[in-house]
C-alpha cells in the first residue's frame, strides 16, 4: 500500500484475525496460516482502534495525540504497519 | 492423518488405520476396532496416546508444552523449551543427577500445563515417551498441585562456552509459550483461541528466559545456582544439595 492510499481510506480488523493483549503489546493470531505475530506497543494503540474500520488519517491523529510526534513521522509509521498487516492479511482495507 | 472438526467435536486418525471422536469436552471414543497398525506403520497406541491424548487435553483447556522439566522443591517447576537438538533432555538429566535426584524430572518431551484459578498449573500425569518405566515421575494424589514457576527457552551457546540468560517479557515471552505447545497444527479456530488465551496468560505469569547453555554437564552446576538463587526463579529446598 504505503504511499498510495489515500488520507481517508477505511482499515480494520480482518475478521478471521484472533488477538491478545499483554502488557502493553499484542499478539495477533492468523488461524488460516497459523502464523503468530508480535506487535509493540505504537502497534497495539493501532491494532485497538482499528476493532472498528478507522480511517488512516485518524490512525494518524491518534499517534500525534498520544504521542506529540510529527504529523510525517506519525503517517509513516501508520503506512509502515498497515502496509505490513495488509502484506500478511491482517486487514481489510476499504475504499474511500 | 485425518483431522474432521464438527461441532461437538473432532474426528481425527491416521489415513487408512484407525480413528477416534475427541469431544469438545476433551473425552476420547474409538471410532473402530482395534486396529494394530497404520498402513504407515504408526502404531495405534502411540498415535492414542501422542497426538489424540494432546488433542483431548487442549479441549479441556490443558495444553502440552514441548518440554522437559524439573521439580525444583515440593512444588515448583522450570521447563526447558527449545527446537530439537538444543538439549533440553540432556540439561534436565544433568540437573537431576548433580542434584543427586534432588531435583527430579517430571517430564522428558511432553508438559501438560493449564491455567486454573489464575496460576500456572503443571499436571505430570503425562506418559513420557524418552523415559523408561521406573523413570516415570509418580506424583501422591494427595500431593500439592505443582505450579510452573519458570520456562528457558534454550539456544547455542556463543562460541566462548559461557551461560547466558536474558528475561524475555510480553509477545517475546507468549511467543515462546505459543511457539512450543504441542498439536497446534491440529487446532480450530476454536482451540487456537483458546491457545492464544493461554500463551498470553501464561507469559504474564511465568518467568520466561533465553538461556544460551553448552551442553556440558559441567555447566549444570552454575545453571542449577542461576534457577535457586542468581535469577530468583524459585527457592530451593532447604533439603536439596543447592538449597538453603
Amino acid at each position: 500500500m504505503e504511499g498510495e492510499r489515500a488520507a481517508e481510506t477505511w482499515v480494520r480488523r480482518a475478521a478471521s484475525v484472533l488477538s491478545r493483549e499483554i502488557l502493553d503489546e499484542a499478539v495477533l493470531l492468523d488461524p488460516e496460516g497459523g502464523l503468530y505475530f508480535g506487535v509493540n506497543p505504537t502497534g497495539s494503540l493501532l491494532w485497538s482502534a482499528m476493532a472498528e474500520a478507522v480511517t488512516l488519517s485518524e490512525l494518524v491523529r491518534l499517534l500525534v495525540t498520544r504521542f506529540g510526534i510529527p504529523d510525517e513521522q506519525a503517517w509513516g509509521d501508520v503506512r509502515r504497519f498497515v502496509g505490513e498487516l495488509e502484506r500478511h492479511g491482517l486487514v481489510e482495507i476499504l475504499a474511500p | 492423518m485425518e483431522l474432521h472438526y464438527q461441532r461437538d467435536g473432532c474426528c481425527v486418525g491416521v489415513h487408512g488405520g484407525p480413528r477416534w471422536f475427541v469431544s469438545r469436552q476433551g473425552e476420547v471414543t474409538a471410532q473402530d476396532s482395534a486396529v494394530p497398525a497404520s498402513a504407515e506403520g504408526i502404531a495405534a497406541d502411540s498415535f492414542r496416546h501422542g497426538p489424540v491424548e494432546v488433542l483431548a487435553r487442549a479441549m479441556r483447556g490443558q495444553f502440552c508444552l514441548h518440554a522437559s522439566a524439573v521439580l525444583v522443591n515440593a512444588t515448583d517447576v522450570v521447563a526447558f523449551v527449545g527446537e530439537s537438538g538444543m538439549g533440553k533432555s540432556t540439561l534436565a538429566r544433568l540437573i537431576q543427577e548433580a542434584t543427586g535426584g534432588g531435583w527430579p524430572r517430571v517430564a522428558d518431551d511432553v508438559l501438560p500445563v493449564q491455567m486454573a484459578q489464575g496460576e500456572v498449573v503443571v499436571d505430570p500425569s503425562f506418559l513420557q515417551p524418552k523415559l523408561q518405566p521406573h523413570e516415570q515421575f509418580v506424583r501422591s494424589s494427595d500431593a500439592a498441585s505443582l505450579a510452573l514457576a519458570a520456562m528457558c527457552l534454550l539456544e547455542p551457546a556463543a562460541d566462548d562456552g559461557t551461560v547466558r540468560w536474558r528475561r524475555a517479557r510480553g509477545v517475546e515471552a507468549a511467543a515462546v509459550v505459543a511457539g512450543n505447545t504441542m498439536g497446534a497444527r491440529l487446532f480450530d479456530r476454536q482451540l487456537l483461541e483458546a491457545h492464544l488465551s493461554f500463551s498470553t496468560a501464561v507469559a504474564a505469569k511465568v518467568q520466561v528466559y533465553r538461556l544460551q547453555y553448552p551442553r556440558q554437564f559441567s555447566v549444570a552446576p552454575q545453571i542449577i545456582a542461576w534457577i535457586a538463587a542468581d535469577a530468583g526463579l524459585v527457592h530451593a529446598s532447604r533439603e536439596g544439595p543447592y538449597g538453603g
